[in-house]
């Protein structure tokens, strides 16, 4: 368990969270309709913060600095600040870490020929780093939608685990051209404010916002809000769409309610994007875990998906609102409209039970479910539980690099070897799996690599695996796919923005790709950092082996970026003699 | 029509990446969707996109698709009565 000692919240509603708490509490609503915004054909129903209030908000807090900042950066930056002002932390400490969590950064300042750092995501979160003068390399998440949740459990993992002693968690996304038009091409917007878990709702609504999320081991007199447990889990059943089964976010929520008694949650705070397949899907997964009387809401309407930032946004008001003995109207739901019985909050309700769950979901199959306590009336808890890699062994190897290719130490040799390094070995290797010509790149490497190391390593892809874990790393990100996206809406008269492409803009699709594959349901993490750094591997590693199911993780490098591959990937156990010690030297 | 059908079947291999099928192998009176070529949601959207891009035909609906794309025949029959170029 770890206290939230400080929160805040950039939106077009407010810039803090009180602001937004009570924006939203007086049912007003952010979103509106853009007509021209960046430069789109189509009009989006959306809600975007303005230049101008953000510029005047931070421009205090620049009068010394030299360096340039973008939006999200200011953003994120200003978020920082606020919640530090209850927090009241050293930000420049050893001992604080500051976990990003982004889907897309700065995306809007690729171009063809922008070799620009500041496109990389790793970028974005050192010049938030270097803002506030803290030394430690950033953690950087980009899990798609479930982003800021999973970023939330990984400072509960840093807490927990002793690494830190504070973890500030920050999340943002901006808008633009190119994240509108990949939604329009996937036919995922209401042209209308949404409705979540309406019958009639029509598709989502994407926002812009920021939110911060300042953690620590110790409780402060104001903090009210702990994170007492946090799960992820893939579907492994499809890069985009929610899964029929809802297996994942079923299996992450019956993890984070296996100790307590589900009648004291006082509501679930459900991702409620306002599509026909997340709600339903969500719907089951409430009814699978026998949770489906609890009362659910989705906050979705007040500011549309905000990505990157809605798992920090959507926890800190649910936070807020428990602590002032509320539950949140599900905005938007007139008539329930989901298969599976569930019970959205229609009007504004009072409660006076402890817990709330966040739940969310997003691309690449992953799901994350966060369990919070009230803990007002409560006074400070030991949290460190000192969790220690005992033990762990690497069982299997591959390195994919310059041209070579290495499954457990035996170079493998790749007949009739073209200039496409991933498709020859799938030829040559004889591997059959119908959906691989439709990978992009990123996805072939890992896939091809992953593929070798598990079957040398006995394991098959009919088995599901929920003791399995993936934990990719890399520097570009989905930087070579968002080149090829951009080239699909460059141009007015050639205006195609390709859905098949667009999906791959997310790098922890090559982690779903891998999951669907071999059936792995445990969690599937992707890790954004500058070089190849095997201690933030090895730490991750640990991290994840804490969780008791987990006994298996396919870990490592898996880097792709205009023709340049690398990579080099571990299965880590708990549960063998054999293989070599897992450490920083054995580390490929 | 049977120009059009062919057409189709190589734009269809083209954009969907389905490296080892060949137009012969597509039977234009089977489904797409399901057994067959094994096409998902996104090969959905993606029809969609070619239908614009190559046939000035725009679904606003993707639920138009799904009798649409029932089969190469069906699609093409309804390409060439809809289409704007």
């Amino acid at each position: 368990m770890i206290y939230c000692i400080g929160h805040n919240i950039i939106s077009p509603l407010g810039f803090t969270s009180e602001a937004n708490y009570e924006a939203v509490v007086n049912g007003h609503s952010a979103l509106r309709l853009h007509e021209g915004t960046f430069d789109l054909p189509e009009p989006f129903f959306g809600s975007v913060i303005d230049d101008d209030s953000l510029e005047n908000a931070i421009a205090p807090y620049l009068k010394n600095k030299i360096f340039p900042l973008t939006k999200i950066e200011k953003m994120m930056i200003l978020s920082v600040i606020k919640a530090n002002d209850n927090a009241n932390i050293d930000l420049c400490d050893k001992r604080t870490a500051f976990v990003i969590s982004t889907t897309k950064g700065n995306v809007s300042y690729l171009s063809e020929n922008n070799n620009d750092d500041k496109i990389f995501l790793w970028h974005t979160a050192e010049m938030v780093c270097r803002f506030f003068e803290n030394c430690n390399e950033p953690f950087v998440i980009s899990n798609a939608c479930i982003s800021g949740a999973a970023a939330q459990m990984e400072a509960l993992r840093l807490i927990e685990n002793n690494i830190y002693d504070n973890v500030v968690v920050t999340g943002a996304d901006v808008l633009s051209k190119f994240i509108v038009s990949g939604f329009q091409s996937f036919k995922a917007l209401s042209s209308e404010r949404c409705q979540p878990f309406d019958r009639d709702r029509k598709g989502l609504n994407l926002g812009e916002a920021s939110a911060t999320m300042i953690f620590s081991a110790k409780k402060t007199p104001t903090a009210t809000t702990a994170l007492k447990k946090a799960s992820v889990r893939n579907d492994a059943r499809h890069i985009s769409a929610p899964s029929i089964e809802a297996e994942g976010l079923y299996n992450a929520l019956s993890d984070i309610t296996e100790d307590i008694d589900i009648n004291d949650i006082a509501f679930i705070n459900a991702h409620g994007t306002a599509t026909i397949y997340n709600d339903e899907m969500e719907a089951l997964a409430l009814n699978r875990t026998g949770m489906q009387h609890i009362p659910v809401n989705s906050l979705k309407a007040y500011f549309g998906h905000t990505l990157g930032a809605a798992g920090i946004v959507e926890s800190i008001l649910s936070a807020m609102a428990l602590d002032n003995g509320t539950i949140l109207k599900s905005e938007g739901c007139i008539n329930t409209g989901a298969k599976h019985e569930i019970h959205p909050v229609l009007t504004t309700i009072q409660c006076s039970k402890r817990y709330f769950i966040k739940m969310i979901s997003g691309f690449g199959g992953s799901n994350a479910a966060l369990l919070f306590e009230n803990v007002r009336d409560n006074d400070n808890q030991p949290v460190i539980k000192n969790c220690r890699c005992q033990n762990l062994r690497i069982i299997s190897t591959g390195i994919l690099s310059d041209n070579k290719l290495i499954i457990n130490d035996k170079e493998i040799h790749i007949d009739n070897l073209a200039s496409n390094i991933p498709d020859s070995i799938y030829r040559s290797m004889k591997i059959s799996y119908p959906k691989y010509f439709k990978m992009d790149m990123l996805s072939k490497v890992g896939f091809i690599v992953s593929e070798l190391m598990l079957r040398d390593a006995g394991f098959d892809i009919e088995t599901k695996k929920k003791e399995m874990a993936i934990a990719l790393f890399n520097s570009s990100a989905s930087s070579d796919d968002d080149i090829a996206y951009l080239e699909s809406i460059k141009d007015k008269d050639t205006y195609y923005p390709s859905p098949s492409i667009f999906v791959y803009t997310l790098p922890n699709i090559v982690a779903g790709e891998i999951a669907i594959r071999n059936k792995i349901l445990g969690e599937t993490s992707f890790f954004i950092s500058k070089n190849y750094n095997p201690q933030m591997l090895y730490q991750q590693v640990c991290n994840i082996m804490s969780v008791p199911s987990t006994k298996y993780i396919l870990c490592g490098w898996c880097e792709y970026f205009k023709g340049h591959y690398d990579v080099r990937l571990m299965i880590v156990t708990k549960d063998s003699e054999k293989g070599i010690l897992f450490n920083t030297n054995n580390i490929l | 029509m049977e120009e059009l059908i062919l057409k189709l079947k190589n734009e269809i291999i083209e954009v969907l990446n389905l490296e080892e099928v060949k137009p012969e192998d597509i039977d234009e009176n089977a489904a797409l969707f399901g057994e067959g070529l094994g096409l998902d949601s996104i090969d959905a959207l993606e029809l969609i996109v070619l239908m614009e891009k190559n046939y000035g035909i725009k679904l606003q609906d993707p639920n138009q698709g799904k009798e649409i794309f029932k089969s190469i025949a069906v699609m093409a029959d309804y390409i060439s009565k809809n289409r704007t170029k």
